[in-house]
């Protein structure tokens, strides 16, 4: 009766199964893993549901002159494809809308008859550059035929523009962010989700009275990471899932690119909960957790691609954004969601989160306390 | 030694610039109620984690069953029960969750109906902890202490904070405890508990035992000195008025 020793791994295994049952009803623990990312995946798919049209301001004038530019102006806007939206308004307006940055650029009547002034602003460059390409791009077009109209049908312009299609998967913000959604649950769950926890089974004495039996610290910290992975792999099936179904993310190679998605975020949620439970040792109460729990999180989530690219960083900002331990997992995931690598195209990613994990479990263990 | 449960010797334990165990003695015999009496900070909780492994003695010799607490603290553990001082348990869990997860602990069958009707727990067995009243988290305490079928279970004040229905309820408990042969070690700073319920007891001051017997030994050596009470003892007390208006019923 007495000496029948349990295996610590049969411990951890029946541990895991509670800690399951209680996460399942504890609806707060889904809050951060899975309610923020689905709803930022919602918000940013219906957000980039249609490709984003650059605002092209015309002044009043002008489009009242109906000029051959004018006309393909308006042409272009016409047309449900076109890549430009047509503001038409008075110059003033149209300088303030395009220093507000609110249109890319916008094109006014010059001194001269046939002359055009486009105006840019340094609000928006990126818009401006685009706005004020496509406007030359359709005045070369008009002086074009212009000029065929004059010198009629055998003229042939010293330099032959013609527009070109590239063929190509059409870039949408969720195909970017959804893969980075994927990282802010994981990341979420491994630190909100297994700090606090810790911390309150710790402070009500529950972790000291679970390790009066013959259970061991070390079965326990299994049990709580076995359990969270469970739920974090669950999370980024559901939202993957739900980018699938709803915004139509296109998976490279189908199931096999689902499954490596979920492969990838187990060995990330393993990594960060190192760090969750070193956050859960270094914190003083649950007071304190919150502030470190996001001292950890926001840097991450503003330089590991979460939200958006970190390619116009400044180089040594990269360097670092580049190697925190979100980052790997965000690479990774991309790599793997987007340009349809396989597993062992990741694998200096998969170092990256190996390499974090033995820093974050070996200063874990080093600070691990039962009261 | 037969019908030795707890042997403590020469216990000392020390904090940085504390003495909060100081050279303490006793034992405990095999199937009856010893209690550890004190004021607050005496020492009693120390001594007691120190039995039940959860802290290392400075120095001096601890045997439970005949087996060195510090050096082999795994096999201790599952010869004992213990009931921390305000532990919680898992939360989200049910009672019968809990038991189970114990059972886990210990790598043994549980059967949770019977220990929650042993602690008048049964309606309570698909609630959570937290929504148990006073007395009946210290009865759910006791119940997972008996999960491994322990030799000694440790009740650490198990009745502070309780209203007087709940503590005469769970004095009914220890008594079955024992009736079964259960060795039952609790610390308490009530003398009425203690008088009701320990067959022997020590009482612990400053990190010191400075008494140790049976009630009636420790109440004879105190009139052996010529000790008066001041006051007559009344036939009956104010808690016995109390459970007689309120009634004495298990707060279930």
């Amino acid at each position: 009766m007495l000496n029948r020793r349990p295996t610590q791994f049969a411990i951890s295994l029946g541990l895991t199964k509670y800690a399951l049952i209680a996460t399942l009803r504890n609806k707060n623990s889904l809050i951060f893993g899975l309610m923020f990312p689905l709803g930022f995946v919602l918000v940013f798919g219906a957000i980039g549901g249609g490709t984003a049209k650059t605002g092209v301001g015309l002044s009043a004038k002008l489009a009242e002159s109906g000029t051959p530019l004018v006309r393909a102006l308006q042409a272009l806007d016409a047309n449900k494809n076109s890549p430009i939206r047509l503001t038409v308004a008075s110059e003033d307006q149209l300088e303030i809308q395009v220093s507000q940055g609110k249109l890319g650029a916008a094109i006014e009547a010059g001194k001269g008859a046939g002359e055009f002034t486009i105006l840019t602003s340094t609000s928006n460059p990126i818009a401006g550059g685009a706005a004020s390409g496509l406007l030359r791009g359709i005045v070369d077009e008009v002086n074009l035929r212009a000029a065929e109209a004059v010198a009629g049908p055998d003229f042939k312009a010293p330099v032959d523009i013609k527009s070109k299609d590239i063929a190509g998967k059409e870039f949408r913000y969720i195909d970017f962010v959804l893969p980075g959604m994927i990282g802010f649950s994981l990341i979420s769950t491994a630190t909100f989700g297994v700090a606090f926890p810790f911390l309150s089974l710790r402070r009500t004495l529950v972790l000291k009275r679970m390790l009066a039996t013959s259970a061991k610290p070390l079965s326990f910290v299994v049990s709580q990471c076995l359990s969270r992975s469970v739920q974090a792999v669950v999370q980024a099936a559901i939202i993957i899932g739900v980018g699938v179904g709803a915004f139509h993310f296109l998976l490279p190679h189908g199931v096999l690119t689902f499954i490596e998605m979920l492969i990838i975020a187990f060995l990330a949620i393993s990594s960060f909960m190192g760090f969750g439970i070193l956050l859960a040792n270094v914190a003083k109460d649950e007071q304190s957790a919150p502030l470190l729990i996001n001292l950890f999180n926001l840097p991450q989530f503003l330089l590991s691609g979460v939200f958006f690219p970190t390619d116009g960083m400044p180089r040594w900002v990269q360097l670092i954004a580049d190697n925190l331990p979100l980052s790997f997992c965000n690479q990774a995931m991309r790599k793997v969601a987007t340009d349809g690598a396989h597993l062992t195209g990741v694998l200096p990613q998969i170092g990256g989160m190996l390499a974090w994990s033995v820093i974050a479990y070996v200063a874990a263990a080093k600070t691990f306390r039962v009261e | 030694m037969p019908g030795q449960v707890i042997t403590v010797k020469n216990l000392v334990k020390r904090y940085d610039d504390l003495l909060a165990v100081d050279n303490v003695s006793f034992d405990v015999q095999e199937g009856e109620v010893f209690g550890l009496l004190g004021p607050n900070g005496a020492g009693k909780t120390t001594t007691l984690e120190i039995i039940e492994t959860l802290k290392v003695a400075t120095s001096g010799t601890v045997l439970v069953d005949g087996i060195d607490v510090r050096t082999q603290p795994d096999e201790v553990k599952p010869r004992i029960g213990i009931q921390l001082q305000a532990a919680g348990y898992y939360p989200y869990l049910t009672l019968t969750e809990i038991l189970g997860m114990f059972g886990v602990m210990y790598g043994m069958p549980v059967d949770a109906a019977k220990l929650l009707a042993k602690m008048n727990l049964t309606e309570k067995s698909r609630s959570t902890y937290t929504t148990l009243s006073g007395g009946q988290k210290q009865r759910f305490s006791i119940a997972t202490t008996l999960v491994n079928k322990p030799r000694v279970i440790f009740l650490d004040e198990p009745t502070t904070g309780l209203d007087p229905q709940a503590r005469v309820s769970l004095w009914d408990v220890v008594r079955e405890l024992k009736a079964e042969g259960t060795t039952v070690v609790l610390t308490t700073h009530y003398m009425d508990e203690a008088e009701k319920l320990c067959d022997r007891l020590a009482i612990m001051d400053r990190g010191k035992i400075i008494a140790e017997g049976s009630p009636a030994k420790l109440i004879n050596d105190l009139l052996a000195t010529g000790f008066e009470a001041q006051r007559q003892v009344q036939p009956a007390t104010l808690d016995d008025v109390f459970l007689h208006l309120t009634g004495r019923t298990i707060d279930a």
